[in-house]
């Protein structure tokens, strides 16, 4: 048997002698949060004996002691439901009333139901070592109650967030974004009192590394810091700071099946869901240049980015590849980073901590390794609860995260084929549609757009240059030229949220394309002293804003960032222009002045943050060269 | 990171950051929770006797600051305002600390101690001249707490329930009374089944918020454990100034 444990950052295994347990589980989830609790409560209704560990003192994390009182999207249906029900009774009776989730009523239900279901709860309590026969988990050691013990177990649910159990056992996983490995933004939250119960706030509060805990403490202190603007209103009364801060990537383990966001568009999904997720790619933080290029071209150069689209689940995804007797449930599990900001909502994270569940009790059931549970078995358990559904598969969709629509408005996604269509489509504000359509159509459709380039309708003519480039052909840069050296200001209409300006749509495909001509406008964007002071940047009113943020220039900053980094692209396939482009990047940025004319934000900021990462990895980037 | 420090305390707690203030730079806070001060705005203790205090400077200058954010009035206090202003004193100082992380065991070594850690980063062992151990110690009493809102008429005491009153009459703090081997669970569902059949006044009034920690009462410090290495229970204070004074004051030599 082995011991698997982290120590000074590292995991190490070592033979042990065959162990006798203090205590035998069938199952052990590892994280009561939001996919956890819902395990520990499917697990024990099948009438396994579970072990929910939990590092807090409730259940539910994000969504009770994280503070968030509402749904951001996820579909509908799964045991969650009959939760979310039963705490309606306690709403405004017990508890105060809490808008949409009362999350106290919600932290005593879920805990209410693992009880009533018979399963037992350490609460203060972290898996610090993994015990392996070979590859098959087959118990933990936990620091609890003053001390460590020992438990064995046949299944372990790793509900952790960010896979540590996982991590610790040996798991294959990657981290972040792949070009810095950096995390999305996280959130503090506060809750106050307002009239009639009690709100929250919800605001992203910076970049954190959680695995590293100096620099997740600093996080914390200053993030709740930050809300120290709040405490005077008495007509507001401040009740607290949500203990949990709300992070939203980090480790995600490499399964038995991986999904990415190339192989969804392509269609690469499983015929054997175990639920559908439903998002937008809620993707935080603003310097999408460092994303990847099939994300960029969905949200930026497509301004499809809070389009919502339904991911089929599968349960490879749960399972570390290799592994057997541990499952991931969560935003831990096997997908890419792209994806993964569409799978992590709350309904469908408690969806996966039912599936897990399921999962766990065919297994122990019917004996069988993980990878050979019955998908029939687990879809028809799936399908009484509602959290697999057929009606949860709606394609692509512009929803409202309120989900109320006027009626007879057809908001499904439906992509075009005919020309007229979508020449329709790329006379208007709202291209987004008709460019991913044309994505889709490649070059059947390029002669077409050609021929559009010399329209007088001028959207047309932007927009056909935009979907021109987007399927990889240079026709389009004449027209992409314009839209550069006019700092085009257009902003695409697509959208509830994030809608793009065509000005630096523009940049990013020329970049794509390798553009060599567009060098020297580039260079103006970036090292120009006269280049800050165009009206695109200082006049609000010229393109508006949907989040205002104080002491932040959207605007120049896509611009400024979009540009570095096409001319890194070009300067990648152009030896010939590395120099120059290396001299023009270095003038820009190695004095730093560049950073106060993006953001004059204190130095703990996600807005700070992406200026100095900027900084550090273009030079990366260039030091390839 | 630093493998070695002056003092190490254990505690995210008012009387623990008191001492780290104190002692300045080389020091370490280990937290078990993702939270500070939780001993006081974690349980939702608004404490008591924030009249006819004194305080050492330091700490006066927090109790005034308090007072300028208006979350300190008339010896009333908003306890879980006093969260981000703790916070950002501590962000002020950059004081050193590792939340989530557990201290597995402290052993004396010649010189001082070694103390075994554990967080998302794994096992570690550090070491320090001196400890001081800002965590409840031989615990005479414990309680669940939650914030108390929507009602006009005060609340009176009944059957192992007090009500104590917060900044304003329309915030109470509910204090029900468990005994020592209590859990979270329990608790949580104890309180919970109290409150639903609670009669008379109580039912103006409805839970904003349940404590996600127990108030303790204990005894007072310094604890000697050995030469360096001390127990001094923030819990034990009357309220958060008289702990981060009582911190600071050890710290700082005052004893």
């Amino acid at each position: 048997m082995l011991l698997s444990k982290k120590v000074d950052g590292v995991v190490e295994q070592s033979s042990v002698l065959a162990k006798d347990f203090d205590i035998t589980y069938d199952v052990v989830v590892a994280g009561l949060g939001v996919a956890g609790s819902i395990a520990a409560i499917v697990a024990a209704r099948k009438g396994l004996k579970v072990l929910g560990i939990e590092s807090f003192s409730c259940m539910g994390g994000i969504g009770t002691a994280g503070g968030i009182m509402e749904y951001y999207f996820g579909n509908e249906g799964g045991i969650y439901e009959e939760i979310d029900t039963d705490i309606q009774k306690y709403d405004g009776r017990i508890y105060a009333s809490a808008g949409k989730i009362n999350i106290e009523a919600k932290k005593y239900e879920l805990e209410n139901k693992a009880l009533k279901a018979g399963a037992q709860i350490w609460y203060d309590s972290v898996i610090c070592g993994v015990y392996l026969d070979e590859k098959t988990v087959v118990g933990v050691d936990v620091i609890t109650d003053g001390g460590i013990k020992s438990v064995g177990c046949k299944v372990l649910i790793d509900s952790t967030g960010d896979a540590y159990v996982c991590e610790i056992a040996g798991c294959l996983w990657s981290w972040g974004r792949e070009k810095d490995g950096r995390n999305q933004p996280f959130t503090s939250v506060e809750v106050y009192l307002r009239e009639g119960g009690i709100g929250h706030t919800n605001m992203d509060s910076g970049i954190v590394d959680q695995s590293n805990i100096q620099e997740l403490s600093r996080a914390i202190v200053f993030s709740h810091a930050e809300h120290i603007k709040n405490v005077q209103d008495d007509t507001r009364p401040f009740l607290y700071c949500a203990p949990q801060i709300g992070v939203r990537d980090g480790r995600r383990i490499e399964g038995e099946d991986k999904l990415t966001l190339t192989g969804f568009f392509e269609g690469e999904v499983t015929d054997k869901p175990v639920f559908y997720a439903y998002a937008d790619l809620d993707k935080h933080g603003w310097d999408m240049i460092f994303d990847t290029d099939i994300l960029q071209d969905w949200s930026l150069a497509a301004n499809l980015s809070a389009v919502n689209i339904t991911v089929p689940i599968s349960m490879g995804s749960f399972i570390p590849k290799g592994y057997n007797g541990i499952l991931a449930a969560g935003r831990s599990m096997s997908f890419d980073r792209d994806i993964s900001s569409c799978v992590r909502m709350m309904r469908d994270m408690q969806k996966a901590g039912e599936v897990a569940a399921n999962m766990a009790y065919i297994a122990i059931d019917d004996g069988v390794d993980m990878i050979d549970v019955s998908y029939q078995k687990l879809a028809a358990m799936l399908r009484e609860t509602g959290c697999l559904s057929d009606a949860n598969n709606k394609g692509y969709k512009f929803d409202h995260p309120s989900q109320k629509f006027d009626a007879g408005v057809d908001i499904g996604v439906e992509w075009l084929t005919d020309t007229q269509d979508i020449k329709r489509q790329l006379s208007t504000l709202k291209p987004g549609v008709a460019l991913w359509s044309c994505r889709l159509l490649g070059a059947k459709v390029t002669d077409t757009l050609m021929c559009w380039l010399g329209d007088t309708d001028k959207n047309l003519r932007m927009h056909s240059a935009i979907a021109l480039s987007l399927i990889g052909d240079s026709g389009g840069l004449p027209v992409l030229h314009e839209m550069i050296s006019g700092r085009d200001a257009t902003k695409l209409q697509d959208c509830r949220k994030n809608n793009r300006l065509r000005g630096y749509i523009a940049i990013y495909l020329a970049g794509r394309l390798g553009d060599t001509a567009i060098v020297d406008e580039l260079i103006d964007i970036i090292a120009s002293p006269q280049e800050i002071h165009r009206p695109i940047y200082n006049d609000p009113g010229l393109v508006g804003t949907h989040y205002t943020i104080d002491g932040y220039n959207d605007v120049y900053f896509q611009f400024f960032s979009h540009s570095i980094m096409a001319l890194v692209r070009i300067g990648d396939k152009n030896v010939g222009l590395r120099n120059k482009i290396k001299d023009a990047i270095s003038s820009a940025i190695d004095d730093d002045t560049y950073k106060r004319r993006i953001t004059t934000r204190g130095s703990n900021t996600a807005e700070y943050s992406i200026v100095v990462n900027l900084k550090d990895v273009i030079a990366q980037e260039i030091a390839k060269w | 990171m630093k493998t070695h420090y002056n003092l190490i305390i254990i505690g995210a707690t008012f009387a623990g950051v008191g001492a780290a203030v104190a002692n300045g730079g080389d020091v370490l806070i280990v937290e078990h929770r993702p939270q500070a001060g939780y001993e006081f705005i974690g349980c939702y203790n608004p404490g008591f006797g924030y009249d006819n205090m004194t305080l050492c400077e330091y700490v006066d200058g927090f109790r005034s600051e308090l007072i300028e954010r208006n979350v300190l009035a008339d010896g009333r206090v908003r306890i879980g305002a006093v969260s981000p202003v703790l916070y950002a004193r501590m962000e002020t100082l950059q004081l050193p600390i590792l939340m989530l992380t557990d201290v597995t065991d402290i052993r004396s070594v010649s010189g001082g101690f070694e103390l075994d850690i554990y967080n998302a980063q794994g096992f570690r062992t550090i070491t320090a001249d001196n400890v001081i151990d800002t965590t409840p110690l031989n615990i005479k009493q414990k309680s669940i707490n939650a914030l108390l809102v929507g009602g006009k008429t005060p609340p009176q005491n009944i059957d192992g329930m007090i009500f104590v009153k917060g900044k304003s009459d329309e915030e109470y703090t509910v204090k029900l009374s468990l005994d020592l081997g209590c859990t979270y669970a329990d608790a949580r569902q104890t309180l919970h089944k109290r409150w639903e059949s609670r009669t008379g006044e109580l039912q103006e009034w409805v839970i904003a918020a349940v404590a996600d920690y127990f108030e303790f009462s204990c005894k007072k410090g310094p604890i000697y454990h050995t030469k360096g290495y001390i127990h001094l229970p923030s819990c034990a204070y009357r309220n958060p100034l008289e702990a981060l004074d009582e911190g600071y004051k050890y710290a700082g030599g005052g004893r």
